[in-house]
């Protein structure tokens, strides 16, 4: 087996809010203790709905944020007590694809230019060296050269992400972070992104951390899932275990809720909606949603535990399975 | 004319700008829909889906301007009505409802109020009865604890329950027919599978007609009972909806439902049309797929005329892909 390029141990990330003058502070708790490992040249895809905690993962994982509490460990070298210059380094490691690649890029900038930053700021190339790099890497991710002098405005969203995904890859990183990557492009431009994020994978064998509320592009590009629910793992095993067994009632209302081609499924209906992280429930974070709630599920938080191939918090794992 | 036949569109074209700048966003678009049915749009972002039904509805500015052959909506000539008579018309017989939910509603007046006024201008309603029917509406959309949410501003609600008031507004004067834009785009998969059902729910109690514009084939498949498949202006197929799965007639449908992650299940790699839709510079004369067209041929140089397909109409040199496949074949072969 090769090596762990990112490991997580029990991530937490929690941010203090103002609620007003002399109102004392709240907390929001966007991460409550997460833990994944992921090795080179595997895709780990993040999954849930809005709110919770997938950019929050994502910002702790690419150190724009220092999680609260936790530890993560990039290349087996602990973040939380490395200095400055030492973060710098581990930060070419790590990279990020945003989005929303009509805000990602610098409007006023070249497309060799933005490529090329990286280089400026990590690597002591001369201008030529630079140029011919940011070309290259141009052609891999399907660009023209004459493209290099061209502005973002006169690309289109596909091509946007394109000059992303490759201004991500300049600094050859073990590991690029995707956080919702196609969710802005159309069907047909998304089909075109994935696979060459795949074709970059399979090339320079780098890590993905795929973080994504579309299954059926999940399902196409992840190796192992994670699903996420108010800032916890409820469940997370091979992309085979989670999708043509999923056990937690969470997973299984996540893609039973998914539009497919074939009709319709039987469908698990979750009622209402997502609480506030500020105000998290007692118990089972999910209890007020869930079909299978008992009044345990109300009262103790289930932990997360293995059984059947898998990770996962759920009470009433073994009736439900 | 069919008499329960609701609304019909037949060569519909918009415009904007003139002379040399001039841009037809809409080209010779007709669809039909009767009583009671689901017709979905579906189409890449500058497709035109939107402003077909904005044409429709008379929400285009002066800019635009909009040619049909005919625009039937109800025994109603959309065209030739006067102003006042459209404003009868649309937002009571026809609603829409729009993308994104907490941009469309008013941030600064209570959800009472504009609930309020939708009541206030098409039914007459006054005073007590107002409120009586909003908290109907609110409760027919499934929103809990209806008169505690009355006094709320839009920014106190979250994204689903915003479009669940949006849906209220819209059916507040039970429309003949209901124009759905992205009604599910901005939200979560949960919360979008609590919305088409309730969608759904609401079409077939009432006998609304419906026309569903997404790009969602997903959503397409298991709510619609039509499909009109749009590319850059134009639409390029019309189909019933377990058909167009089935057995797509034009290569861009082909394309399109090759593209879905979903039919590639074990595949390494999904089948993606090179490049991209073309832009207002750059459409091509004759076929407007055809840069982009794996079965080009030398025909495509002259713009396709609709054919009939079994199940509906397409906007190709053949009106089989099969056809198309073979032809293609023999030209490798030469």
């Amino acid at each position: 087996m090769s090596a762990n390029v990112l490991e997580a141990i029990d991530l937490t990330r929690h941010y203090p809010i103002a609620q007003g003058f002399g109102k004392g502070k709240k907390v929001v708790k966007a991460l409550n203790g997460v833990s994944f490992t992921l090795s080179a040249g595997k895709t780990l895809a993040v999954v849930g709905e809005s709110g919770c905690g997938k950019s929050t993962l994502a910002r702790q994982l690419t150190l724009i944020e220092l999680p609260t509490a936790g530890s993560l460990l990039i290349n087996n070298e602990s973040v939380t007590d490395l200095s400055k210059s030492e973060l710098k380094n581990l930060r070419t490691q790590v990279q990020m694809v945003f989005q929303n690649p009509y805000a990602s890029l610098n409007p006023r900038q070249t497309i060799e230019y933005q490529l090329s930053e990286p280089l400026t700021i990590h690597t002591n190339l001369s201008r030529t060296e630079k140029k011919e790099r940011a070309i290259d890497m141009m052609r891999q991710v399907g660009l023209r050269p004459e493209h290099a002098l061209r502005y973002p405005h006169m690309f289109s969203g596909g091509q946007r992400q394109r000059v992303a995904l490759a201004r991500a890859m300049m600094l050859n990183p073990k590991i690029v972070i995707a956080d919702e990557p196609t969710s802005a492009l159309d069907v047909s431009i998304q089909a075109q992104v994935l696979n060459l994020f795949m074709d970059l994978q399979e090339q320079y064998h780098t890590a993905y951390v795929f973080i994504s509320h579309n299954l059926s592009v999940v399902r196409h590009v992840a190796h192992d899932v994670m699903v996420m629910y108010l800032g916890k793992v409820v469940e997370y095993g091979s992309k085979e275990t989670i999708f043509e067994h999923a056990l937690h009632p969470y997973t299984k209302a996540l893609l039973s809720a998914a539009p497919t081609l074939h009709g319709k499924t039987t469908q698990i209906k979750l009622a209402g909606e997502l609480p506030s992280p500020l105000n998290l429930p007692t118990g089972c974070a999910l209890h007020q949603r869930c079909p299978y709630a008992t009044e345990q599920c109300a009262r103790e938080e289930p932990a997360l535990r293995s059984f059947a191939g898998r990770q996962i918090a759920c009470h009433r794992v073994e009736e439900i399975a | 004319m069919n008499h329960s036949q609701l609304l019909q569109i037949e060569q519909l074209s918009v415009t904007f700008g003139v002379g040399e700048r001039a841009f037809r966003a809409v080209d010779d678009v007709s669809v039909s829909l009767n009583q009671g049915e689901i017709l979905a749009i579906v189409g890449e972002s500058g497709s035109g889906k939107s402003v077909a039904m904005m044409a429709l509805m008379g929400l285009l500015p002066d800019s635009a301007r909009v040619h049909a052959k005919q625009l039937m909506f109800n025994g109603h000539n959309l065209q030739t009505i006067s102003a006042a008579e459209r404003r009868q018309i649309i937002g009571k017989d026809i609603s829409m409802i729009f993308q994104d939910a907490m941009t469309s509603l008013n941030p600064s007046f209570t959800i009472e109020m504009q609930l309020g006024e939708v009541l206030r201008t098409h039914l007459g309603l006054r005073g007590d009865e107002i409120r009586r029917r909003i908290l109907e509406l609110l409760d027919q959309v499934e929103i809990s604890d209806a008169a505690s949410r009355l006094k709320a501003y839009p920014h106190q609600l979250s994204g689903g329950m915003c479009q669940r008031v949006m849906i209220a507004m819209a059916i507040a004067c039970e429309p003949k027919l209901l124009i759905a834009d992205e009604p599910t785009t901005a939200l979560d998969v949960t919360v979008q599978a609590q919305i088409m059902d309730l969608l759904q729910r609401l079409q077939a109690e009432r006998g609304m007609a419906m026309i569903l514009i997404t790009h969602d084939l997903g959503l397409v498949a298991q709510n619609a009972q039509h499909i009109a498949v749009m590319y850059a202006g134009q639409v390029i197929e019309t189909s019933t909806v377990p058909h167009v799965f089935q057995s797509p007639c034009h290569p861009y449908t082909e394309a399109l439902l090759a593209a879905i992650p979903e039919f590639a299940v074990g595949q390494k790699r999904l089948q993606s049309l090179a490049g991209v839709v073309p832009s207002q510079y750059d459409r091509p004369t004759g076929c407007l797929l055809s840069p982009r067209c794996p079965y080009v041929q030398d025909q495509c140089n002259t713009p396709p005329v609709m054919q009939k397909t079994p199940f509906g109409q397409v906007r190709c040199i053949a009106n089989d892909l099969s056809a198309l496949k073979q032809a293609q074949k023999m030209k490798e072969l030469v």
